[in-house]
C-alpha cells in the first residue's frame, strides 16, 4: 500500500511559500538543503515540501488542497495578510444542500480552498481535490492505491440529487475516498476540466514498504511509470494515475 | 464586419432541441431540410439553429450561453418541465459583488446559465460566454471581429476587486465586448480550462459583405482557415478564432 509522505509544492521561493503554509496550517516551516518542509508540531497533519522547480502555467489546477478552519471569514483575512490573495467566495446549492467556501491563492498563485466544516478545532488539510474526467474510477483507483475502503456514494444522497432534478451525468461527477480511521486527509474527485501542464506545481509523494511490487500492483491497476530515479540515500519512481497526475513513490 | 447570423447546436435530435430552446426563448421553431431553427418572431434574439451533426463530449463547453430571466426560481423550474435538468445553483462574491445563477442542461445535456435580467424583458440570451486561456486578448479579437467597440474593463470594478484582496491572474481574468447599440448577445470571456472537442457542440455562424476580404482581415487578427466549402446555395468557410474556436463566415 502507499502512504501519503508528503504534498509537494514547485516553487520559485521555497522559503516564501512553505512560510505562508507554515502560517496558514500552523505547522513549523524549516529548510533541508535548497528544499523547505512544513511540519506539524502534533504528528496529526500531513507534511507539506517546497521543491525549487519549474512549474508550468495552469488555468485549473489538476490537484489542489481544501484547508479546513474554524472560522473561513477570520481566516481569509488573515491569509490576505499572510500574502495571499483571493479569488472568490462561493456558495453552491442542490436542493436542501447548500455549501460555501473561499477560493483563494498562495503567494505563488496556487489555488486552493478555505472551507469551514462544523466542530472543528484546528485548521487541517480536508481534502486533497483532484480535478478530473471520470470521477469514480480515478477515486477507485486511489482507493486500491491506499488500501482504503472503497465506498459507494450514499444512495440516499444520491437520490437527494436526483429529486433537486440533477441530470444522472452530473450524479457520477463526484467520489470520496477516506482513509479508514477517520483521519484526514480524504482524497475528493470531482468531473472538471483541467489544465494539462508539462511540470505540475502540486504533486503527492508515497512512501512504501516494498516500491518493486507496489509498481507492479499500481500498473495493473491503471498507472503507468514515468521513470525511476537513483541518488545517493534514496531511490524514487515517478508514475502516473489513470488521468495521468503523476506522483511519486519510494 | 461579421454579423452573428445564428448559433449552432449540434445534435442528436435537432427538433427536440429545437423545441426545447424555443420554449425557453419565446421563440418559434421550424424544419428546413434536415435541420431545425428557432426565430424570435419579435426580431429581436439571435436567430439558433439545430443540425444533426456529431459532437465530441466535452467537461467544460467551450462557449455556453447565459439566459437572462424575469425569476430565475420559477424559471428554474419551467426547464424542469421542458426537459432540462439541473446542475448547480451557484452564487460568488467578492468583497461588495455579488452575484447568483443557476446552470442547468438542456435535454442533450449542454450546460447554460439562467440568471435573473430585468423584469420587463423577455426571456433572451444575454451573454454567449467563452471560457478562454487569454480573456482579453480574445474579447479585443471579437471586438475587432464584430466592429465592436474596444472597451476597457471599467476600472472602477476593477479597484473594488483589488480592494477586496483579488490579485493577478483574476484581475485579468475577464472581459466583455458588446454590440454598440446597447443591445444583446454581449460576448462575454473568463479564464477557465476548456474541453478541447474535435467537434464543437455549440459554434456561431456570421454573415459578412464580403467573405474573402473578411477572411483576409481576421487571419491578419489571428484567425485560421479551416476549410471552404461549397453547396448548391451556400459557400461558407470554417476558421478558428486565435483560441481554436470554431466559426463560419459565409
Amino acid at each position: 500500500m502507499l502512504q501519503l509522505e508528503h504534498i509537494t509544492f514547485s516553487c520559485d521561493e521555497p522559503a516564501r511559500v512553505a512560510e505562508f503554509w507554515g502560517q496558514l496550517l500552523d505547522y513549523e516551516a524549516a529548510a533541508a538543503g535548497t528544499s523547505w518542509f512544513a511540519t506539524d508540531p502534533r504528528g496529526e497533519g500531513t507534511r507539506l515540501l517546497f521543491n525549487r522547480m519549474p512549474k508550468s502555467p495552469t488555468i485549473e489546477l489538476p490537484i489542489h488542497v481544501d484547508v479546513s478552519v474554524p472560522d473561513r471569514e477570520a481566516e481569509v483575512a488573515r491569509v490576505l495578510e499572510l500574502g495571499g490573495h483571493l479569488v472568490e467566495t462561493k456558495s453552491h446549492s442542490l436542493g436542501d444542500l447548500e455549501e460555501t467556501w473561499t477560493v483563494m491563492r498562495d503567494t505563488e498563485g496556487n489555488g486552493f480552498c478555505l472551507q469551514s466544516p462544523p466542530n472543528l478545532a484546528q485548521r487541517q488539510i480536508g481534502n486533497v481535490t483532484f480535478s478530473c474526467a471520470e470521477p469514480r474510477d480515478l477515486g477507485r483507483f486511489w482507493a486500491t492505491a491506499l488500501g482504503w475502503p472503497d465506498e459507494e456514494i450514499d444512495e440516499g444522497f444520491l437520490q437527494q440529487f436526483r429529486d433537486a432534478g440533477v441530470d444522472e451525468r452530473d450524479l457520477t461527477g463526484f467520489y470520496v475516498t477516506r482513509p479508514p480511521n477517520e483521519g484526514r486527509p480524504r482524497f475528493l474527485f470531482q468531473r472538471r476540466e483541467k489544465s494539462r501542464p508539462a511540470s505540475y506545481p502540486i504533486h503527492l509523494d508515497f512512501g512504501t514498504d516494498d516500491r518493486e511490487a507496489e509498481i507492479e500492483r499500481l500498473t495493473a491497476a491503471g498507472a503507468s511509470v514515468v521513470e525511476t530515479k537513483v541518488g545517493t540515500n534514496i531511490t524514487f519512481t515517478i508514475m502516473r494515475d489513470p488521468e495521468g497526475n503523476p506522483f511519486c513513490i519510494g | 464586419m461579421l454579423q452573428l447570423e445564428h448559433i449552432t447546436f449540434s445534435c442528436d435530435d435537432p427538433k427536440r432541441v429545437a423545441e426545447f430552446w424555443s420554449e425557453l426563448l419565446g421563440y418559434a421553431p421550424s424544419e428546413v431540410d434536415s435541420s431545425w431553427i428557432a426565430r424570435d418572431p419579435h426580431c429581436k434574439g439571435t436567430t439558433l439553429l439545430f443540425n444533426r451533426t456529431p459532437k465530441t463530449r466535452t467537461l467544460q463547453l467551450p462557449i455556453h450561453l447565459d439566459i437572462n430571466v424575469a425569476d430565475r426560481e420559477s424559471e428554474v423550474a419551467r426547464v424542469f418541465e421542458l426537459g432540462g435538468k439541473l446542475v448547480e445553483t451557484k452564487s460568488i462574491e467578492i468583497g461588495e459583488i455579488r452575484d447568483t445563477w443557476t446552470i442547468m442542461r438542456d435535454p442533450e445535456g449542454n450546460g447554460f446559465c439562467l440568471e435573473n435580467g430585468p423584469e420587463s424583458e423577455p426571456n433572451h440570451i444575454w451573454n454567449v460566454s467563452f471560457s478562454a486561456a487569454e480573456p482579453r486578448e480574445l474579447g479585443r479579437f471579437w471586438a475587432y471581429a464584430l466592429g465592436w467597440p474596444d472597451e476597457e474593463v471599467d476600472p472602477a470594478i476593477v479597484q473594488r476587486f483589488r480592494d477586496a484582496g483579488v490579485g493577478e491572474p483574476e484581475l485579468s481574468g475577464f472581459h466583455v465586448t458588446k454590440p454598440p447599440n446597447g443591445g444583446w448577445p454581449r460576448f462575454y470571456f473568463q479564464r477557465r480550462e476548456k474541453s478541447r472537442p474535435e467537434s464543437h457542440p455549440i459554434h456561431l455562424d456570421f454573415g459578412t459583405d464580403d467573405r474573402e476580404a473578411e477572411i483576409e482581415r481576421l487571419t491578419a487578427a489571428g484567425a485560421s482557415v479551416v476549410e471552404t466549402k461549397v453547396g448548391r446555395n451556400t459557400k461558407f468557410t470554417i476558421m478558428r478564432d486565435p483560441e481554436g474556436n470554431p466559426f463560419c463566415v459565409g
